[in-house]
Protein backbone atom coordinates (compact mmCIF):
# COMPACT_ATOMS: atom_id res chain seq x y z
CA UNK A 1 0.00 0.00 0.00
CA UNK A 2 1.16 3.51 -0.77
CA UNK A 3 0.13 6.30 1.59
CA UNK A 4 0.94 9.88 0.74
CA UNK A 5 -0.02 12.78 3.00
CA UNK A 6 0.29 16.48 2.27
CA UNK A 7 3.31 15.83 0.08
CA UNK A 8 4.86 18.92 -1.46
CA UNK A 9 7.90 19.53 -3.58
CA UNK A 10 9.34 22.63 -5.22
CA UNK A 11 12.11 23.03 -7.73
CA UNK A 12 13.38 26.50 -6.89
CA UNK A 13 10.34 28.71 -6.79
CA UNK A 14 8.29 26.33 -8.92
CA UNK A 15 5.90 24.12 -6.98
CA UNK A 16 5.78 20.65 -8.55
CA UNK A 17 3.72 18.81 -5.95
CA UNK A 18 1.12 20.73 -3.93
CA UNK A 19 0.19 18.97 -0.70
CA UNK A 20 -0.71 15.76 -2.44
CA UNK A 21 -2.69 13.28 -0.40
CA UNK A 22 -3.25 9.86 -1.84
CA UNK A 23 -3.72 6.22 -0.95
CA UNK A 24 -3.03 3.38 -3.37
CA UNK A 25 -4.31 0.06 -2.14
CA UNK A 26 -2.57 -3.30 -2.42
CA UNK A 27 -3.77 -5.63 -5.13
CA UNK A 28 -4.75 -2.77 -7.38
CA UNK A 29 -3.41 -1.37 -10.58
CA UNK A 30 -3.62 2.39 -10.32
CA UNK A 31 -2.88 4.62 -13.26
CA UNK A 32 -1.85 8.24 -12.99
CA UNK A 33 -2.33 10.39 -16.03
CA UNK A 34 -1.53 13.99 -16.66
CA UNK A 35 0.13 16.46 -18.95
CA UNK A 36 3.88 16.92 -19.19
CA UNK A 37 5.23 18.75 -16.16
CA UNK A 38 2.16 17.99 -14.08
CA UNK A 39 4.24 16.33 -11.35
CA UNK A 40 3.72 12.62 -12.13
CA UNK A 41 7.39 11.75 -12.42
CA UNK A 42 8.33 13.79 -9.35
CA UNK A 43 5.71 11.94 -7.31
CA UNK A 44 7.14 8.58 -8.39
CA UNK A 45 10.70 9.74 -7.71
CA UNK A 46 9.74 10.79 -4.21
CA UNK A 47 8.13 7.40 -3.63
CA UNK A 48 11.23 5.66 -5.01
CA UNK A 49 13.49 7.55 -2.59
CA UNK A 50 15.28 9.43 -5.34
CA UNK A 51 13.99 12.88 -4.46
CA UNK A 52 13.32 14.28 -1.02
CA UNK A 53 10.00 16.07 -0.54
CA UNK A 54 9.87 19.54 0.95
CA UNK A 55 6.94 18.63 3.16
CA UNK A 56 4.48 15.91 4.00
CA UNK A 57 5.11 12.21 4.17
CA UNK A 58 5.03 9.10 2.03
CA UNK A 59 4.89 5.52 3.29
CA UNK A 60 5.29 2.28 1.43
CA UNK A 61 3.61 -0.57 3.29
CA UNK A 62 3.90 1.55 6.41
CA UNK A 63 7.60 2.42 5.99
CA UNK A 64 8.41 6.12 5.74
CA UNK A 65 10.26 6.88 2.51
CA UNK A 66 12.22 9.83 3.89
CA UNK A 67 13.14 8.60 7.38
CA UNK A 68 13.80 4.96 6.46
CA UNK A 69 14.71 5.21 2.81
CA UNK A 70 16.52 1.92 2.35
CA UNK A 71 13.83 -0.05 4.18
CA UNK A 72 11.15 1.65 2.11
CA UNK A 73 13.06 0.88 -1.08
CA UNK A 74 13.05 -2.80 -0.13
CA UNK A 75 9.27 -2.63 -0.60
CA UNK A 76 9.43 -1.38 -4.16
CA UNK A 77 10.74 -1.82 -7.64
CA UNK A 78 10.88 1.30 -9.76
CA UNK A 79 11.18 1.51 -13.53
CA UNK A 80 12.18 5.04 -14.53
CA UNK A 81 11.17 6.57 -17.81
CA UNK A 82 13.47 5.61 -20.72
CA UNK A 83 16.06 3.96 -18.49
CA UNK A 84 19.36 2.88 -20.08
CA UNK A 85 21.73 0.39 -18.55
CA UNK A 86 25.50 0.02 -18.62
CA UNK A 87 26.17 -0.49 -22.33
CA UNK A 88 28.88 -3.11 -21.81
CA UNK A 89 26.81 -5.43 -19.64
CA UNK A 90 24.48 -8.00 -21.13
CA UNK A 91 20.90 -8.56 -20.01
CA UNK A 92 21.96 -11.70 -18.15
CA UNK A 93 24.87 -9.93 -16.42
CA UNK A 94 22.60 -7.06 -15.40
CA UNK A 95 19.98 -9.44 -14.02
CA UNK A 96 22.68 -11.26 -12.05
CA UNK A 97 24.05 -7.98 -10.74
CA UNK A 98 20.66 -6.77 -9.52
CA UNK A 99 19.81 -10.20 -8.11
CA UNK A 100 23.01 -10.10 -6.05
CA UNK A 101 22.46 -6.48 -5.07
CA UNK A 102 19.01 -7.24 -3.66
CA UNK A 103 19.96 -10.70 -2.42
CA UNK A 104 17.38 -12.24 -4.75
CA UNK A 105 17.74 -15.79 -5.95
CA UNK A 106 19.29 -16.06 -9.38
CA UNK A 107 16.91 -18.84 -10.43
CA UNK A 108 14.32 -16.20 -11.34
CA UNK A 109 16.56 -14.86 -14.09
CA UNK A 110 15.97 -17.38 -16.87
CA UNK A 111 12.14 -17.43 -16.56
CA UNK A 112 12.13 -13.64 -16.57
CA UNK A 113 14.29 -13.49 -19.69
CA UNK A 114 11.82 -15.82 -21.37
CA UNK A 115 8.87 -13.80 -20.13
CA UNK A 116 10.14 -10.61 -21.73
CA UNK A 117 11.36 -12.39 -24.86
CA UNK A 118 15.06 -11.74 -24.38
CA UNK A 119 16.40 -15.31 -24.21
CA UNK A 120 18.15 -14.96 -27.57
CA UNK A 121 19.57 -11.54 -26.77
CA UNK A 122 20.47 -12.31 -23.16
CA UNK A 123 24.21 -12.25 -23.74
CA UNK A 124 24.29 -9.25 -26.06
CA UNK A 125 25.67 -6.03 -24.52
CA UNK A 126 22.73 -3.88 -23.48
CA UNK A 127 24.17 -1.02 -25.53
CA UNK A 128 23.38 -3.05 -28.64
CA UNK A 129 19.74 -3.66 -27.72
CA UNK A 130 16.97 -1.76 -29.47
CA UNK A 131 14.90 0.74 -27.49
CA UNK A 132 12.08 -1.74 -27.11
CA UNK A 133 14.37 -4.55 -26.02
CA UNK A 134 16.00 -2.24 -23.46
CA UNK A 135 12.55 -1.47 -22.06
CA UNK A 136 11.75 -5.16 -21.82
CA UNK A 137 15.04 -5.62 -20.02
CA UNK A 138 14.01 -2.85 -17.64
CA UNK A 139 10.73 -4.63 -17.04
CA UNK A 140 12.55 -7.89 -16.27
CA UNK A 141 14.90 -6.08 -13.89
CA UNK A 142 11.94 -4.48 -12.17
CA UNK A 143 10.12 -7.78 -11.74
CA UNK A 144 13.25 -9.62 -10.57
CA UNK A 145 13.09 -8.86 -6.83
CA UNK A 146 9.37 -9.72 -6.61
CA UNK A 147 8.80 -6.47 -4.69
CA UNK A 148 5.30 -5.86 -3.29
CA UNK A 149 5.06 -2.37 -4.81
CA UNK A 150 5.78 -1.66 -8.47
CA UNK A 151 6.24 1.91 -9.68
CA UNK A 152 6.47 2.53 -13.41
CA UNK A 153 7.05 5.89 -15.04
CA UNK A 154 5.53 5.93 -18.53
CA UNK A 155 6.42 2.34 -19.28
CA UNK A 156 6.38 0.83 -22.73
CA UNK A 157 6.78 4.03 -24.71
CA UNK A 158 9.28 2.40 -27.08
CA UNK A 159 7.45 -0.92 -27.23
CA UNK A 160 5.46 -2.09 -30.21
CA UNK A 161 1.70 -2.60 -29.62
CA UNK A 162 2.06 -6.35 -29.13
CA UNK A 163 4.70 -6.06 -26.42
CA UNK A 164 2.88 -3.13 -24.86
CA UNK A 165 -0.23 -5.26 -24.57
CA UNK A 166 1.82 -8.06 -23.02
CA UNK A 167 3.40 -5.65 -20.56
CA UNK A 168 -0.01 -4.30 -19.54
CA UNK A 169 -1.30 -7.84 -19.08
CA UNK A 170 1.78 -8.77 -17.08
CA UNK A 171 1.32 -5.87 -14.71
CA UNK A 172 -2.39 -6.60 -14.39
CA UNK A 173 -1.43 -10.13 -13.36
CA UNK A 174 1.02 -8.75 -10.79
CA UNK A 175 -1.78 -6.64 -9.29
CA UNK A 176 -4.00 -9.72 -9.21
CA UNK A 177 -1.25 -11.44 -7.21
CA UNK A 178 -1.75 -8.79 -4.54
CA UNK A 179 0.89 -6.30 -5.54
CA UNK A 180 0.46 -2.56 -5.59
CA UNK A 181 1.05 -1.40 -9.16
CA UNK A 182 1.26 2.35 -9.73
CA UNK A 183 1.79 3.53 -13.30
CA UNK A 184 2.09 6.95 -14.88
CA UNK A 185 1.20 7.12 -18.54
CA UNK A 186 -0.15 9.09 -21.46
CA UNK A 187 -1.56 5.96 -23.11
CA UNK A 188 -5.04 6.20 -21.64
CA UNK A 189 -6.72 3.80 -24.01
CA UNK A 190 -4.32 1.00 -23.17
CA UNK A 191 -4.29 1.36 -19.42
CA UNK A 192 -7.83 2.34 -18.57
CA UNK A 193 -9.43 -1.05 -19.33
CA UNK A 194 -7.11 -2.86 -16.95
CA UNK A 195 -6.83 -0.21 -14.27
CA UNK A 196 -8.70 -0.50 -11.02
CA UNK A 197 -8.39 3.19 -10.55
CA UNK A 198 -7.46 6.20 -12.66
CA UNK A 199 -5.97 9.28 -11.06
CA UNK A 200 -5.18 12.56 -12.71
CA UNK A 201 -2.26 14.78 -11.93
CA UNK A 202 -2.46 18.41 -12.93
CA UNK A 203 -0.33 21.27 -11.80
CA UNK A 204 1.05 19.32 -8.85
CA UNK A 205 -2.31 18.10 -7.57
CA UNK A 206 -3.89 14.67 -7.71
CA UNK A 207 -7.46 15.01 -8.85
CA UNK A 208 -10.60 12.97 -8.58
CA UNK A 209 -10.59 9.29 -9.26
CA UNK A 210 -13.71 9.09 -11.36
CA UNK A 211 -12.85 7.56 -14.70
CA UNK A 212 -13.96 9.55 -17.66
CA UNK A 213 -14.95 8.23 -21.04
CA UNK A 214 -11.84 8.12 -23.13
CA UNK A 215 -11.79 7.97 -26.89
CA UNK A 216 -10.21 4.79 -28.19
CA UNK A 217 -7.25 6.43 -29.83
CA UNK A 218 -4.80 3.58 -29.95
CA UNK A 219 -5.36 -0.13 -30.44
CA UNK A 220 -6.32 -1.52 -27.08
CA UNK A 221 -5.05 -4.93 -25.99
CA UNK A 222 -7.58 -7.43 -24.76
CA UNK A 223 -7.86 -6.80 -21.02
CA UNK A 224 -6.96 -9.75 -18.85
CA UNK A 225 -9.44 -8.72 -16.22
CA UNK A 226 -12.52 -6.62 -16.08
CA UNK A 227 -11.70 -3.23 -14.69
CA UNK A 228 -13.25 -2.19 -11.43
CA UNK A 229 -14.12 1.10 -13.06
CA UNK A 230 -16.88 1.48 -15.61
CA UNK A 231 -15.71 0.65 -19.11
CA UNK A 232 -14.88 3.62 -21.27
CA UNK A 233 -17.07 4.51 -24.18
CA UNK A 234 -15.51 3.49 -27.46
CA UNK A 235 -15.51 6.31 -29.91
CA UNK A 236 -14.39 5.76 -33.44
CA UNK A 237 -10.74 6.48 -34.12
CA UNK A 238 -10.43 10.13 -34.74
CA UNK A 239 -8.28 12.00 -37.17
CA UNK A 240 -7.22 14.29 -34.33
CA UNK A 241 -3.83 13.25 -32.92
CA UNK A 242 -3.94 11.26 -29.73
CA UNK A 243 -2.11 13.76 -27.62
CA UNK A 244 -4.45 16.56 -28.57
CA UNK A 245 -7.42 14.46 -27.49
CA UNK A 246 -5.76 13.58 -24.20
CA UNK A 247 -4.91 17.18 -23.58
CA UNK A 248 -8.48 18.28 -24.27
CA UNK A 249 -9.83 15.61 -21.99
CA UNK A 250 -7.52 16.63 -19.17
CA UNK A 251 -7.89 20.36 -19.43
CA UNK A 252 -11.66 20.28 -19.53
CA UNK A 253 -11.96 18.14 -16.44
CA UNK A 254 -9.33 19.55 -14.09
CA UNK A 255 -10.46 21.03 -10.82
CA UNK A 256 -7.11 21.14 -9.12
CA UNK A 257 -7.56 23.68 -6.41
CA UNK A 258 -11.00 22.43 -5.43
CA UNK A 259 -10.20 18.78 -4.93
CA UNK A 260 -6.67 18.38 -3.59
CA UNK A 261 -7.31 14.97 -2.11
CA UNK A 262 -7.77 11.71 -3.83
CA UNK A 263 -7.86 8.35 -2.22
CA UNK B 1 33.10 5.59 10.83
CA UNK B 2 29.35 5.13 11.27
CA UNK B 3 28.35 1.63 12.28
CA UNK B 4 25.99 1.25 9.35
CA UNK B 5 28.94 1.60 6.97
CA UNK B 6 30.28 -1.66 8.20
CA UNK B 7 26.91 -3.39 8.21
CA UNK B 8 26.58 -6.57 6.21
CA UNK B 9 24.32 -5.12 3.48
CA UNK B 10 26.91 -2.44 2.75
CA UNK B 11 29.72 -4.97 2.50
CA UNK B 12 27.63 -7.24 0.24
CA UNK B 13 26.56 -4.37 -1.97
CA UNK B 14 30.12 -3.05 -2.21
CA UNK B 15 31.33 -6.48 -3.27
CA UNK B 16 28.57 -6.69 -5.87
CA UNK B 17 29.39 -3.26 -7.28
CA UNK B 18 33.11 -4.09 -7.33
CA UNK B 19 32.42 -7.28 -9.26
CA UNK B 20 30.34 -5.36 -11.77
CA UNK B 21 33.09 -2.77 -12.17
CA UNK B 22 35.65 -5.50 -12.79
CA UNK B 23 33.38 -6.83 -15.56
CA UNK B 24 33.12 -3.46 -17.25
CA UNK B 25 36.53 -1.89 -16.68
CA UNK B 26 38.15 -4.23 -19.19
CA UNK B 27 36.62 -2.13 -21.96
CA UNK B 28 37.76 1.17 -20.46
CA UNK B 29 39.98 2.85 -23.06
CA UNK B 30 41.93 4.72 -20.42
CA UNK B 31 42.91 1.38 -18.94
CA UNK B 32 44.01 0.10 -22.36
CA UNK B 33 46.20 3.15 -22.96
CA UNK B 34 47.56 3.07 -19.41
CA UNK B 35 48.48 -0.61 -19.69
CA UNK B 36 50.24 0.02 -23.01
CA UNK B 37 52.22 2.92 -21.57
CA UNK B 38 53.20 0.91 -18.52
CA UNK B 39 54.23 -2.19 -20.46
CA UNK B 40 55.98 -0.19 -23.18
CA UNK B 41 57.89 2.07 -20.81
CA UNK B 42 58.91 -0.80 -18.56
CA UNK B 43 60.25 -2.81 -21.48
CA UNK B 44 62.00 0.13 -23.14
CA UNK B 45 63.69 1.28 -19.95
CA UNK B 46 65.03 -2.17 -19.18
CA UNK B 47 66.22 -2.60 -22.77
CA UNK B 48 67.83 0.81 -23.21
CA UNK B 49 69.09 1.74 -19.75
CA UNK B 50 72.82 1.49 -19.10
CA UNK B 51 72.83 1.03 -15.36
CA UNK B 52 70.56 -0.89 -13.00
CA UNK B 53 69.85 2.15 -10.87
CA UNK B 54 68.53 4.29 -13.69
CA UNK B 55 65.47 2.09 -14.31
CA UNK B 56 63.68 2.81 -11.00
CA UNK B 57 64.50 6.51 -11.21
CA UNK B 58 63.01 6.76 -14.69
CA UNK B 59 59.99 4.71 -13.64
CA UNK B 60 59.49 7.04 -10.69
CA UNK B 61 58.64 9.82 -13.15
CA UNK B 62 56.10 7.49 -14.75
CA UNK B 63 54.54 6.79 -11.36
CA UNK B 64 54.40 10.46 -10.47
CA UNK B 65 53.04 11.76 -13.76
CA UNK B 66 51.10 8.98 -15.44
CA UNK B 67 49.51 7.01 -12.58
CA UNK B 68 47.61 9.95 -11.03
CA UNK B 69 46.42 11.13 -14.43
CA UNK B 70 45.00 7.79 -15.51
CA UNK B 71 43.63 7.01 -12.06
CA UNK B 72 41.65 10.26 -12.20
CA UNK B 73 40.44 9.66 -15.75
CA UNK B 74 39.43 6.07 -15.07
CA UNK B 75 37.55 7.06 -11.93
CA UNK B 76 35.66 9.82 -13.73
CA UNK B 77 34.92 7.53 -16.66
CA UNK B 78 33.64 4.70 -14.45
CA UNK B 79 31.27 6.98 -12.55
CA UNK B 80 29.93 8.46 -15.78
CA UNK B 81 29.21 5.05 -17.30
CA UNK B 82 26.46 4.70 -14.66
CA UNK B 83 24.87 8.08 -15.29
CA UNK B 84 21.90 6.86 -17.35
CA UNK B 85 21.28 4.00 -14.95
CA UNK B 86 21.64 5.98 -11.76
CA UNK B 87 17.92 6.43 -11.05
CA UNK B 88 17.40 2.68 -11.32
CA UNK B 89 20.55 1.92 -9.29
CA UNK B 90 19.72 4.32 -6.50
CA UNK B 91 16.16 3.06 -6.20
CA UNK B 92 17.60 -0.24 -4.99
CA UNK B 93 17.51 -0.86 -1.23
CA UNK B 94 21.23 -0.60 -0.64
CA UNK B 95 23.33 2.30 0.67
CA UNK B 96 24.31 4.54 -2.23
CA UNK B 97 27.84 4.76 -0.97
CA UNK B 98 28.31 1.10 -1.91
CA UNK B 99 28.48 2.18 -5.56
CA UNK B 100 31.37 4.53 -4.80
CA UNK B 101 33.25 2.05 -2.62
CA UNK B 102 32.76 -0.79 -5.07
CA UNK B 103 33.92 1.17 -8.08
CA UNK B 104 36.89 2.58 -6.25
CA UNK B 105 38.01 -0.82 -4.95
CA UNK B 106 37.75 -2.46 -8.38
CA UNK B 107 39.55 0.37 -10.14
CA UNK B 108 42.29 0.46 -7.54
CA UNK B 109 42.85 -3.25 -7.93
CA UNK B 110 42.96 -3.10 -11.72
CA UNK B 111 45.19 -0.04 -11.76
CA UNK B 112 47.56 -1.70 -9.30
CA UNK B 113 47.79 -4.78 -11.49
CA UNK B 114 48.33 -2.70 -14.62
CA UNK B 115 51.17 -0.84 -12.91
CA UNK B 116 52.84 -4.19 -12.45
CA UNK B 117 53.41 -4.19 -16.22
CA UNK B 118 55.92 -1.37 -15.80
CA UNK B 119 58.07 -3.14 -13.21
CA UNK B 120 57.62 -6.66 -14.57
CA UNK B 121 60.40 -6.49 -17.22
CA UNK B 122 62.83 -5.23 -14.59
CA UNK B 123 61.79 -7.93 -12.14
CA UNK B 124 62.15 -10.64 -14.81
CA UNK B 125 65.68 -9.53 -15.56
CA UNK B 126 66.47 -9.35 -11.86
CA UNK B 127 67.57 -5.72 -11.93
CA UNK B 128 66.93 -3.47 -8.90
CA UNK B 129 64.24 -5.79 -7.62
CA UNK B 130 63.86 -4.09 -4.25
CA UNK B 131 63.63 -0.60 -5.70
CA UNK B 132 61.16 -1.71 -8.35
CA UNK B 133 58.87 -3.34 -5.81
CA UNK B 134 59.06 -0.24 -3.67
CA UNK B 135 58.18 1.84 -6.69
CA UNK B 136 55.24 -0.39 -7.48
CA UNK B 137 53.97 0.08 -3.93
CA UNK B 138 54.26 3.85 -4.27
CA UNK B 139 52.28 3.63 -7.47
CA UNK B 140 49.59 1.53 -5.80
CA UNK B 141 49.26 4.09 -3.01
CA UNK B 142 48.97 6.97 -5.48
CA UNK B 143 46.55 4.92 -7.58
CA UNK B 144 44.27 4.50 -4.56
CA UNK B 145 44.24 8.21 -3.81
CA UNK B 146 43.66 9.47 -7.32
CA UNK B 147 41.12 6.78 -8.23
CA UNK B 148 39.08 7.90 -5.23
CA UNK B 149 39.27 11.52 -6.41
CA UNK B 150 38.38 10.44 -9.93
CA UNK B 151 35.29 8.54 -8.81
CA UNK B 152 34.32 11.48 -6.59
CA UNK B 153 34.66 13.89 -9.52
CA UNK B 154 32.65 11.53 -11.70
CA UNK B 155 29.77 11.58 -9.24
CA UNK B 156 30.12 15.32 -8.79
CA UNK B 157 29.96 16.26 -12.48
CA UNK B 158 26.94 15.79 -14.70
CA UNK B 159 28.64 15.19 -18.04
CA UNK B 160 31.74 13.43 -19.25
CA UNK B 161 33.53 16.51 -20.62
CA UNK B 162 33.26 18.38 -17.33
CA UNK B 163 34.37 15.30 -15.46
CA UNK B 164 37.47 14.86 -17.60
CA UNK B 165 38.34 18.56 -17.40
CA UNK B 166 37.96 18.46 -13.60
CA UNK B 167 40.22 15.42 -13.50
CA UNK B 168 42.87 17.16 -15.58
CA UNK B 169 42.68 20.24 -13.34
CA UNK B 170 43.14 18.18 -10.18
CA UNK B 171 46.09 16.38 -11.77
CA UNK B 172 47.71 19.63 -12.92
CA UNK B 173 47.03 21.26 -9.58
CA UNK B 174 48.51 18.45 -7.51
CA UNK B 175 51.51 17.95 -9.76
CA UNK B 176 52.43 21.45 -10.88
CA UNK B 177 50.44 24.27 -9.29
CA UNK B 178 50.95 23.00 -5.75
CA UNK B 179 54.72 22.90 -6.16
CA UNK B 180 54.75 26.30 -7.84
CA UNK B 181 52.84 27.72 -4.91
CA UNK B 182 55.25 26.03 -2.51
CA UNK B 183 58.22 27.49 -4.39
CA UNK B 184 56.74 30.95 -4.23
CA UNK B 185 56.03 30.56 -0.54
CA UNK B 186 59.63 29.53 0.06
CA UNK B 187 60.63 33.16 -0.55
CA UNK B 188 58.32 34.46 2.12
CA UNK B 189 60.20 35.58 5.21
CA UNK B 190 57.99 33.75 7.66
CA UNK B 191 58.40 30.44 5.84
CA UNK B 192 62.17 30.94 5.68
CA UNK B 193 62.29 31.42 9.44
CA UNK B 194 60.32 28.18 9.96
CA UNK B 195 61.60 25.75 7.30
CA UNK B 196 59.65 22.88 8.87
CA UNK B 197 56.50 24.55 7.68
CA UNK B 198 57.71 24.42 4.10
CA UNK B 199 58.71 20.79 4.45
CA UNK B 200 55.30 20.09 5.96
CA UNK B 201 53.69 21.68 2.92
CA UNK B 202 55.50 19.21 0.70
CA UNK B 203 54.86 16.25 2.90
CA UNK B 204 51.07 16.66 2.90
CA UNK B 205 50.95 16.45 -0.88
CA UNK B 206 51.08 12.72 -1.65
CA UNK B 207 52.97 13.30 -4.91
CA UNK B 208 55.70 15.29 -3.19
CA UNK B 209 55.78 12.87 -0.29
CA UNK B 210 56.32 9.95 -2.68
CA UNK B 211 58.92 11.90 -4.64
CA UNK B 212 60.88 12.77 -1.49
CA UNK B 213 60.54 9.25 -0.13
CA UNK B 214 61.76 7.73 -3.38
CA UNK B 215 64.70 10.12 -3.64
CA UNK B 216 65.84 9.51 -0.09
CA UNK B 217 65.43 5.75 -0.26
CA UNK B 218 66.36 4.86 -3.83
CA UNK B 219 69.06 7.41 -4.50
CA UNK B 220 70.25 7.99 -0.96
CA UNK B 221 69.71 11.72 -1.38
CA UNK B 222 70.15 13.34 2.04
CA UNK B 223 67.00 15.08 3.19
CA UNK B 224 68.09 18.00 5.29
CA UNK B 225 67.03 21.52 5.99
CA UNK B 226 69.69 24.28 6.30
CA UNK B 227 69.79 24.19 10.09
CA UNK B 228 68.66 20.63 10.55
CA UNK B 229 65.20 19.89 11.77
CA UNK B 230 63.76 17.64 14.39
CA UNK B 231 60.56 17.34 12.35
CA UNK B 232 62.42 16.14 9.27
CA UNK B 233 64.26 13.55 11.32
CA UNK B 234 60.99 12.26 12.73
CA UNK B 235 59.50 12.15 9.26
CA UNK B 236 62.39 10.23 7.85
CA UNK B 237 62.14 7.68 10.62
CA UNK B 238 58.43 7.02 10.03
CA UNK B 239 58.30 7.63 6.29
CA UNK B 240 56.48 4.41 5.25
CA UNK B 241 53.89 4.90 7.98
CA UNK B 242 53.50 8.53 6.99
CA UNK B 243 52.84 7.55 3.39
CA UNK B 244 50.23 5.01 4.43
CA UNK B 245 48.52 7.52 6.71
CA UNK B 246 48.62 10.15 3.99
CA UNK B 247 47.12 7.71 1.51
CA UNK B 248 44.41 6.81 4.00
CA UNK B 249 43.52 10.45 4.54
CA UNK B 250 43.55 11.58 0.90
CA UNK B 251 41.59 8.47 -0.14
CA UNK B 252 39.02 8.62 2.64
CA UNK B 253 38.36 12.33 2.14
CA UNK B 254 36.83 12.16 -1.38
CA UNK B 255 35.02 8.91 -0.59
CA UNK B 256 33.51 10.41 2.54
CA UNK B 257 32.54 13.65 0.79
CA UNK B 258 30.95 11.71 -2.05
CA UNK B 259 29.05 9.40 0.28
CA UNK B 260 27.67 12.39 2.17
CA UNK B 261 26.65 14.06 -1.06
CA UNK B 262 25.05 10.94 -2.53
CA UNK B 263 22.97 10.48 0.61
CA UNK B 264 21.23 13.78 -0.06
CA UNK B 265 21.50 14.14 -3.81
CA UNK B 266 18.35 14.21 -5.94
CA UNK B 267 18.78 11.69 -8.71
Amino acid sequence: MIEVEQLSKRYGSLPVLREVTLTVASGQLTTLIGTNGAGKTTLLRVLAGLTAPDGGSARLNGVDVVRRRTEAQAQLAFLPQAVRFHPALSARQLLRFYADLRATERRRIEPLLAEVGLEDAADRPSGQLSGGMAQRLGLALMLLPDAPILLLDEPGVSLDPTWRAQMVALLRAEADRGKTVFVTTHLLAEWQPVSDRMLRCEDGCILDTAPAPVPAILPTPAPTRTSATPPPSRAKPSAIPALVLCRQWLTTRCRCARSPEAG
Amino acid sequence: MPERWLSAPLVRATRTYARRELQTVVRNRFLHVFSLIMAGAGTLLVTLSGSDGSVPVALLQLVLYVVPLFALLMGVSAAHEELDERAFLFSQPVPRVAAVFGQWLALWLVLGLAQGLAVLPGLLTGRSVGALLQLWLYGVLLGGIFTAWGVALGYRTSDRARGVISGLLVWFGALVLYDLAALMLSHVGFIQRVPELWVALLMVNPLDAVRLSALTSMQDVPFTTPEGSRLVEVWLSVLPLWLIALTGFWTALPLWLTSRRLDHIEV
